[in-house]
């Protein structure tokens, strides 16, 4: 009740900062139970403070106990909803069934409005001039050359080209393809870069 | 088309070329990113950009593919893409971090008009801020004791840190600029144009904003 | 290393215990104290409670507890630490050392503690800085507190990143951080069925 169990909780969301776990709605639930019965304690113990003047003291010790929790679990919340932010980054908007049975369904929903909000602000860039070609979530490294050979390390199926060609990524082919239309693949781990 | 084509800048009556208008947006890009707060935008310039870049397409678009002035060009806008796509994630990084002293502030500053967020990201960051604090209430908040369900907003709001270090470069000769160090005498120095320094940010940061100083 | 509300590592630096000296009676508070055979608390009594509670405890008009420097920030690890703080096992010592000395240093009324952070900072970031240059050589340090091992880590990243550009000098496209990092813990997971 003191933090120890909340400590736990943290403890999980510091110890693998570059992959995504479970949500850990058990000791959530617990965690919130604790507080309501920290909680109801004070609301005794404040009411006989009359008698006991001393009980002061208890409820003062309780209280700082409650906010330590809330504290806590909304540091928790918190690490993890940057962490799903990065998933949007580096998975698209679309995650993959294993990665999306590790959110929770209110941590599915920020996600499903956070790939909104930034779709609405990538379309507002050069509205003005009916230009809608960015997609800030490509672009990621500086480019050094135009076309870069790569090797498919998963089955992928076709893929079609801007200029209307279409290749069949099967895995282990290789392919001699323009960057811009390979990094996404590539940093979603579809394909690989051979130098 | 060429980078010396002269484009007009809007509402002015002097023609920039888009050579010049790039410099600026790659000067902005290195602030921002090397600066620890949000930055007045460059709106104009972005846009100026996207406008070449949509006009450079199409011309691309028009030339044979194995053209190998296609390819030079391709190359040139994949350049410009990574500064703007660089440039605008950077600030929407900060947006997110500091959502609540920004908005706080941007309030203050729309209203004397000084406003850095362009009015996309001003939208963003209130979605941003606003889908936060559902998904705190909706897993949290409403499930705690009675008075403890607030979203605190002073509590939650994470300052950018404007005592860190910058290296900087002094575009113009500044005198005068009043270094305050905690636990120190307040110190003045001089910067010499095209002298760099390291410096703490906070003396300089309306410097850097000014265009007088150039992060570097 | 920020402190503000929702950064766990602030969380952490508060979690570490920190001896009190409570200054009234605290019924029914007896299981804070582990050898205290009672469910009360007596005014007087001598505990080791977590920084957060001691802070919140402290900050109260009239304060319910008052505050002892942890033995890590006494004389006996002082001296030592003024003398030669590079020999000195961080981890063991005290793995939030620098940011939990922060919060201690203001019951310090002799202000010494200050001081000896920023010594033991200056001697071991100089340690730091020139272990950086190879892997080897960091590996050999003693063992660190936990913001030194994030600034080696840092360092050590950067040293690679300017030794793979200026031998390639070409940036290859990777496959995003944690896409990598799942791929990883799924096959590791599948071996372990």
């Amino acid at each position: 009740m003191f933090g120890e169990k909340v400590i736990e909780l943290i403890k999980e969301a510091e110890r693998n900062p570059d992959t995504m776990d479970p949500f850990n709605d058990e000791k959530l639930r617990q965690i919130l139970e604790e507080m309501q019965l920290l909680f109801k304690m004070n609301m005794n113990d404040a009411n006989a403070t009359s008698e006991n003047r001393s009980l002061w003291t208890t409820v003062q010790v309780r209280h700082a106990a409650l906010e330590r929790n809330k504290r806590c679990l909304l540091a928790y919340l918190y690490s993890r909803m940057n962490k799903i932010k990065t998933l949007r980054w580096e998975f698209g908007s679309v995650l993959p069934p294993d990665i999306r049975e590790l959110l929770s369904d209110e941590e599915y929903q920020w996600f499903s409005k956070y790939s909104t909000n930034l779709a609405t602000y990538m379309r507002s860039l050069g509205q003005d001039i009916g230009y809608s070609g960015i997609d800030l979530t490509e672009n990621l490294k500086p480019p050094k050359s135009l076309f870069i050979e790569v090797l498919c390390v998963v089955d992928y199926g076709k893929l079609e080209l801007e200029d209307g060609d279409v290749i069949m990524l099967k895995k282990n082919s290789r392919h001699f393809l323009p960057t811009s239309e390979c990094q996404t693949l590539i940093r979603q781990g579809v394909l690989k870069q051979i130098t | 088309m060429d980078f010396n084509d002269q484009i007009e800048s809007s509402g002015d009556e002097e023609e920039i070329t888009a050579e010049a208008v790039l410099k600026t947006l790659y000067n902005a890009w290195q602030n921002e990113r090397l600066s620890p707060e949000i930055l007045p935008h460059c709106n104009e310039m972005v846009e100026c950009m996207l406008g070449q870049i949509q006009h450079m397409e199409r011309n691309i678009n028009k030339l044979p593919k194995t053209d190998l002035r296609a390819s030079i060009h391709k190359m040139e806008l994949s350049r410009i893409k990574y500064i703007i796509c660089n440039y605008l994630r950077a600030r929407l990084c900060k947006i997110e971090k500091h959502c609540i002293p920004i908005i706080n502030e941007e309030r203050q500053r729309i209203e004397s008009g000084t406003n850095y967020l362009t009015p996309s990201e001003y939208k963003y960051a209130q979605e941003y801020l606003l889908n936060m604090e559902g998904h705190f209430k909706s897993v949290v908040l409403d499930k705690v004791p009675g008075n403890m369900q607030t979203f605190e907003m002073n509590k939650m709001a994470i300052y950018p840190n404007l005592q860190s270090h910058v290296f900087l470069k002094a575009n113009e000769t500044v005198n005068g600029v009043v270094l305050d160090l905690p636990g120190e005498q307040d110190e003045e120095i001089d910067l010499e144009e095209g002298s760099q320094h390291i410096l703490l940010y906070k003396p300089v940061a309306d410097l850097v904003k000014s265009g007088k100083v150039q992060l570097i | 290393m920020d402190n503000n509300y929702l950064s766990i590592s602030d969380i952490l630096v508060t979690n570490e215990k920190v001896p009190c000296k409570f200054l009234h009676d605290l019924p029914k508070m007896g299981f804070l104290d582990p050898s205290a055979a009672e469910d009360d608390l007596k005014a007087g009594s001598n505990v080791e409670i977590p920084l957060w509670l001691s802070e919140s405890l402290y900050s109260r008009r009239p304060p319910l507890v008052s505050v002892e420097l942890p033995k890590i920030y006494k004389d006996a690890y002082r001296e030592i630490l003024n003398a030669d703080a590079c020999t000195v096992d961080m981890h063991k010592l005290g793995q939030y050392f620098y940011e939990f000395g922060c919060y201690i240093s203001k019951h310090d009324i002799k202000g010494e503690v200050g001081s000896t952070l920023i010594n033991t900072f200056r001697q071991r970031f100089r340690m730091l800085l020139s272990a950086s240059v190879s892997r080897d050589s960091l590996i050999a340090l003693q063992p660190l507190s936990a913001s030194e091992r994030q600034r080696a880590s840092a360092a050590s990243k950067t040293e690679q990143a300017l030794l793979d550009w200026l031998h390639s000098g070409d940036c290859v496209l990777t496959t995003a951080n944690m896409v990598a990092n799942h791929r990883k813990r799924k096959r590791a997971e599948m071996e372990m069925v």
